[in-house]
């Protein structure tokens, strides 16, 4: 399943690429992502279950407020830590990297 | 008396900053253009290109801010280029401003990327080591939460502090109190001083005034003869004196002007006058636009050779028509020109401001101004409904020039050259 993903992205742990989220977000506010898709360099649509998110964090860097989501996630048998950012500002969702 | 204290925040060589911290921290990008000869430059098929800012390895290849992108290159032959991202600039500045603000409610904007922070009321709640210490936290902070590097210029007035930020760079701070200018401040060459510009270094020069402390201890006579009104302000700078009031803060504009770099050589004065025409027009929309009138047109042309030349004339009546500002220049542009050597690059400046004036009628064009009047408030009219493009003269039908040149073009219009409204920014945390 693994090899299917942006290959040459993975293998550098280097990523910006834009997902479809489904989140849950709190009374609070707080949001916490759920599942993910997003589509392969053969233009599948893969789907992806977070397991856990280990840490969040909001940052700034020159002014873009991200919100930032360090996930684990299952790809068949093995266990991937990505780190995923949501912009507040477009209210986007994507993959920042690999780690 | 200890006196106030004021900070100076500098982003270190920011439109180059801001473009690296969004490609490393935002983009994911491993490289960092900060780490390598790189220049954020502008847009070479238009020759527009002119360095607007420079990363440390450059610098080092002897690369200027403001010269040629293609000079640049050829100081430096692997030298990376990339294009300002003035949406982004804007919003760097004001996270950084929001977090200046935090730490005093005086903050005076000076231009996007510097500002000060003036603390008062704090020189008998905190000795100098402690403040020099809020300075590292604040440095600190900004690097590490918004991505680029500043340096802090700190010192009890406007003008040292500013002195003070500039000694050595990135990701300094400095102090510059006024017990130290001989030692700090007046060894360095006198063009490093606030507001001495070429022509005011190259007189100093010629007197034999090559460091600050030199200008310190001349003869006030001397300077006063030699740079009048101006000498006294700079010689005063060099003594630790302050900024005057007006200096610090942003003022109405003292004049309007556009300039453009034409997309080929000028060589005949049809062409010329047809960009002027250009310009005229933009510079005309913004008088307009503001409700004021000028009585001063000047025209500056740079030569292929990057020679540059101006003139002005002073009109019989002040105004804000197109035309009338196009005949203007058009006139000076005659007297200016010899007809021969190709010109780079031409602007339109006015001056002489005045607001809401009553038209001078003239008895030879009465009826005449009064329709040209009439005709461009009508056009701007159109323009402000429509789009700039909804109405243009037939003359600019064919050719490759916009009917309005100058001044920032339709993507960098996003705020950069506008005060930049803190305060107007929610602040809510999610």
């Amino acid at each position: 399943m693994e090899e299917k993903l942006h290959k040459k992205m993975l293998s550098d742990g280097q990523a910006d690429i834009p997902i479809q989220m489904m989140s849950l977000t709190e009374r609070d506010g707080r949001i916490t992502p759920q599942w993910f898709r997003l589509e392969t360099e053969e233009h599948e649509v893969m789907l992806c279950r977070i397991e856990q998110v280990v840490s969040r964090d909001e940052k700034r860097y020159v002014g873009i407020r991200e919100k930032q989501f360090i996930c684990k996630i299952r790809m068949g048998d093995i266990c991937k830590t990505l780190e995923v950012r949501y912009n507040v500002e477009t209210q986007r969702w994507r993959i920042f990297q690999f780690l | 008396m200890m006196g106030k204290y004021v900070f100076h925040v500098d982003v270190n060589s920011a439109f180059l900053a801001w473009t690296a911290a969004y490609r490393v921290e935002v983009l994911g990008e491993k490289e960092d253009i900060r780490l390598i000869p790189s220049i954020v430059g502008g847009d070479q098929e238009k020759r527009h290109g002119i360095v607007l800012a420079k990363s440390t390895p450059a610098k080092k290849y002897g690369i200027q801010t403001g010269e040629p992108v293609v000079s640049a290159q050829r100081k430096c032959p692997g030298l990376v280029i990339v294009p300002p991202d003035y949406g982004l600039y804007v919003k760097s500045s004001r996270a950084f401003m929001k977090i200046l603000k935090e730490y005093s409610d005086n903050v005076i904007q000076y231009s996007i990327d510097e500002a000060w922070v003036v603390f008062e009321g704090f020189e008998k709640l905190y000795g100098r080591g402690q403040m020099v210490n809020m300075a590292y936290e604040l440095k600190d902070r900004i690097r590490d939460e918004l991505g680029f590097t500043v340096n802090v210029g700190i010192s009890q007035n406007f003008l040292l502090s500013k002195m003070a930020g500039d000694f050595s760079k990135p990701d300094k701070v400095h102090t510059l109190f006024p017990e130290e200018i001989r030692q700090k401040m007046w060894p360095l060459p006198v063009s490093d001083l606030f507001l001495a510009g070429r022509a005011t270094v190259e007189k100093l020069h010629k007197v034999g005034i090559r460091t600050i402390g030199e200008l310190a201890q001349a003869d006030e006579g001397m300077i006063r003869s030699l740079l009048k009104k101006h000498g006294q302000t700079i010689q005063g700078f060099a003594r630790g004196g302050d900024l005057e009031p007006g200096m610090v803060s942003h003022e109405a504009n003292k004049g309007y002007g556009n300039s453009m770099t034409a997309p080929v050589d000028v060589v005949t004065e049809e062409y010329a006058k047809h960009l002027l025409l250009s310009l005229s027009e933009t510079v005309g929309t913004r008088l307009r636009a503001d409700g004021v009138m000028v009585s001063v047109v000047s025209v500056h042309l740079t030569t292929c050779e990057f020679q540059r030349m101006n003139k002005q004339m002073q009109l019989d009546s002040p105004t804000n028509i197109t035309e009338e500002i196009y005949g203007a220049a058009c006139q000076v542009f005659g007297r200016l020109w010899d007809k021969k050597t190709p010109v780079r690059q031409l602007g339109v400046h006015t001056s002489k401001v005045q607001e809401n004036v009553g038209r001078q009628y003239s008895i030879f064009d009465l009826e005449k101004s009064d329709k040209l009047e009439k005709l461009d408030k009508a056009v701007d009219r159109v323009r402000e409904k429509y789009g700039e493009d909804a109405i243009f003269r037939a003359s600019f039908l064919k050719g490759n020039v916009s009917h309005m040149s100058g001044g920032l073009n339709r993507e960098r219009r996003s705020g950069v050259t506008l005060g930049i409204d803190v305060e107007g920014e929610n602040v809510r945390d999610l």
